[in-house]
């Protein structure tokens, strides 16, 4: 297909996901401010994903008529809500306009230099052939399995090679999208299969803009978009995509969405967003394995949180807030349960390892922090990105906001998961570092990005922070 | 400290508009809108077993197994990957040694062949369906069951 052709399918992809998870919302009966809004996509194509995840149990043939049928049931069934969500986004336009038209010729240059560069990661997407190591061997790989057979199934794959391993334990979320966006096709469409990161880039620079434009302002807030969308440590998943890993953008906007509703839900204590946020952990937990600890750390969160209101105000957690932590929670089980099942699991700590002794510790300890004193000479983001962590650190700890604490909290101890992991790992640890280190930094930057937004908030006496504030308890 | 986050900030973004804007000035858009960008990507194989993917997708039969010969140093690299992606649903041997090629059961062969590599004779049973080659030289040879 050509790359406008690809490109249409893509925007058709994207914009059923959209709407798709904004009828979610909107049955549920949710408030959708810009911060929802920019959930809605991967909302909607988690959603698709996992239906044909059902339908493949049920041997409902996956076809698009059946894909989009129960949505536009359910569109219908509710015509009055879905009509008024309908005016609320019309009407939701014209502001967001007028706010362009507004900016000041620094902020406009800032905007328009983060569209520019969209852009180009859109025409690589579409352009550059499918080379991709992990995507050949694992995601699209994958998604061709799904496709091919309609269900989740990797049971009957042939024996392979001792030496060459898919990952077939890594959860199925990533390679269901872009079943779907197949199956809306019709086809398999392999440009359109490796671009829909792009709908994930999308997501993670409204989730910053919404998060941190009441708060911080315009100017402040496009900085941080151009750099969510422009700095190298992100290019890799969409200018080099030949390099190891393809889903760890992925996660890394799924975790961002989940912190950025932890945080309203803290400052504001609205169980919609503690759904939310529970919601993405999961889907985290449902695209690599690197999500599940985080989803554990916001888990502990929400327990302790629910322990908490029982014990001080008698508070029980709403009938909503537990459904949506189960439906997020099912599907994370689900795949588990099926990998042990079938053996595909991959308990890292059950594999032959060398004896975790201090010595050996002590030295792959030396190793790592030396790897990541080396990056600090490289002419790109991880100096920056150390600059940035330790800045937001300060500001948290001296914030009167002590609930940016959690926030802070949840995002180092993933950093200090995946510390462990590397010291921990059966493998050699300089291959882990030469192969794996990069993208688990680049795990973490969406979030250590809106982290730093949300730490430079004013102290509460200023009027921005107080207008801020307003801005949220309105919302 | 703000005040300090607010110029991390602002110099970060300099920074990145520095690093990132050429790129954007030395991309070749016309080429990268026909879908022909310059210097598009190789995968990490030699060749040529890339180029001859899509020629060969197209003379095996669509279901069964094939035995594809490749080069030895790219028997335990990434060629099983890419072969049994392209080739999916098909099942995909991967094999350095060209007497695989007189004792595999599968309806289809496929060797790709340097110039310095052994030639293959038609193994006994299969046919020749298709011979490409290379301006370097390389050949890729696609056998078929007799009657497939």
């Amino acid at each position: 297909m050509t790359v406008l052709g690809s490109g249409l399918g893509l925007a058709l992809y994207i914009l059923l996901s959209y709407l798709v998870g904004r009828l979610i919302a909107t049955l549920l009966g949710f408030h959708v401010d810009a911060l929802v809004r920019a959930g809605c996509p991967l909302i909607g194509a988690a959603a698709m994903g996992i239906e044909l995840w059902i339908f493949g149990v049920v041997h409902v043939p996956w076809f698009v008529l059946w894909l989009v049928l129960p949505w536009l049931v359910a569109a219908v069934v509710t015509r009055r809500r879905t009509i008024a969500a309908v005016r609320d986004e019309v009407a939701s336009i014209r502001p967001l306009l007028s706010g362009l038209g507004d900016l000041d010729p620094l902020t406009a240059g800032l905007v328009a230099f983060t569209v520019a560069t969209l852009g180009f990661y859109l025409l690589n997407l579409l352009a550059q052939p499918l080379v991709g190591w992990d995507a050949i061997a694992m995601w699209l790989f994958k998604a061709k399995v799904f496709f091919d057979s309609g269900s989740v199934d990797l049971a009957n794959l042939p024996p392979r090679p001792i030496s060459a391993t898919r990952h077939l334990d890594y959860p199925p979320l990533f390679s269901l999208m872009v079943a779907t966006a197949w199956v809306l096709l019709s086809h398999v469409d392999d440009m359109v299969g490796k671009s829909i990161g792009f709908m994930f880039l999308i997501s993670g620079v409204a989730a910053v803009s919404a998060s941190l434009l009441p708060l911080l302002g315009t100017r402040l807030t496009a900085m941080f978009a151009l750099l969510m969308v422009a700095l190298p440590a992100l290019q890799t998943s969409f200018v080099l995509p030949y390099y190891m890993g393809y889903a760890d953008y992925a996660i890394a906007v799924f975790m961002l969405l989940s912190l950025a509703h932890l945080y309203r839900s803290v400052r504001l204590g609205r169980d919609l967003d503690s759904g939310l946020a529970f919601l993405f952990a999961a889907l985290a937990a449902l695209t690599k394995n690197e999500g599940l600890p985080f989803l554990l750390v916001i888990a502990v969160v929400f327990v302790f949180g629910a322990a908490w209101g029982r014990v001080k105000e008698r508070e029980t957690p709403s009938l909503l807030l537990v459904s949506v932590a189960a439906a997020g929670l099912l599907p994370v089980v689900a795949w588990q349960v099926y990998t042990r099942v079938h053996g595909f699991n991959s308990d890292v700590l059950s594999l032959p390892h060398p004896a975790w002794t201090i010595g050996l510790l002590t030295s792959r300890a030396r190793t790592i922090a030396s790897f990541f004193f080396h990056l600090m000479n490289r002419n790109d983001d991880y100096p920056w990105l150390a600059a940035g962590w330790i800045v937001a650190t300060v500001l948290t700890v001296i914030s009167r906001y002590r609930r940016l604490t959690l926030v802070w909290a949840a995002l180092t101890a993933q950093g200090l998961t995946y510390g462990i992991a590397l010291l921990t790992t059966p493998n050699e640890v300089t291959f882990e570092l030469n192969t794996a280190a990069d993208r688990l930094v680049l795990q973490l930057v969406p979030s250590l990005l809106l982290l730093l937004g949300l730490a430079l908030r004013e102290l509460p006496h200023s009027r921005t922070a107080e207008r801020g504030v307003a801005l949220e308890q309105a919302a | 400290m703000r005040a300090l986050g607010v110029a991390l900030l602002v110099l970060w973004t300099l920074h990145t508009v520095v690093v990132t804007g050429p790129l954007l000035l030395s991309a070749h858009y016309a080429d990268l809108l026909r879908g022909t960008p310059q210097g598009a990507l190789r995968a990490p194989l030699g060749d040529p077993i890339q180029d001859a993917t899509p020629a060969v997708v197209a003379s095996l039969p669509a279901h069964g197994d094939v035995l594809a010969l490749v080069p030895a140093s790219e028997v335990d690299g990434f060629a099983y990957f890419w072969l049994t992606y392209w080739l999916y649903p098909r099942h995909v041997e991967v094999s350095g040694d060209l007497d695989a090629a007189s004792t595999t059961s599968a309806p289809g062969i496929v060797y790709f062949q340097r110039p310095d590599a052994p030639s293959l004779n038609t193994p006994a049973g299969y046919v020749l369906r298709s011979d490409t080659t290379t301006a370097g030289g390389d050949h890729t040879f696609v056998f078929v069951r007799a009657g497939a």
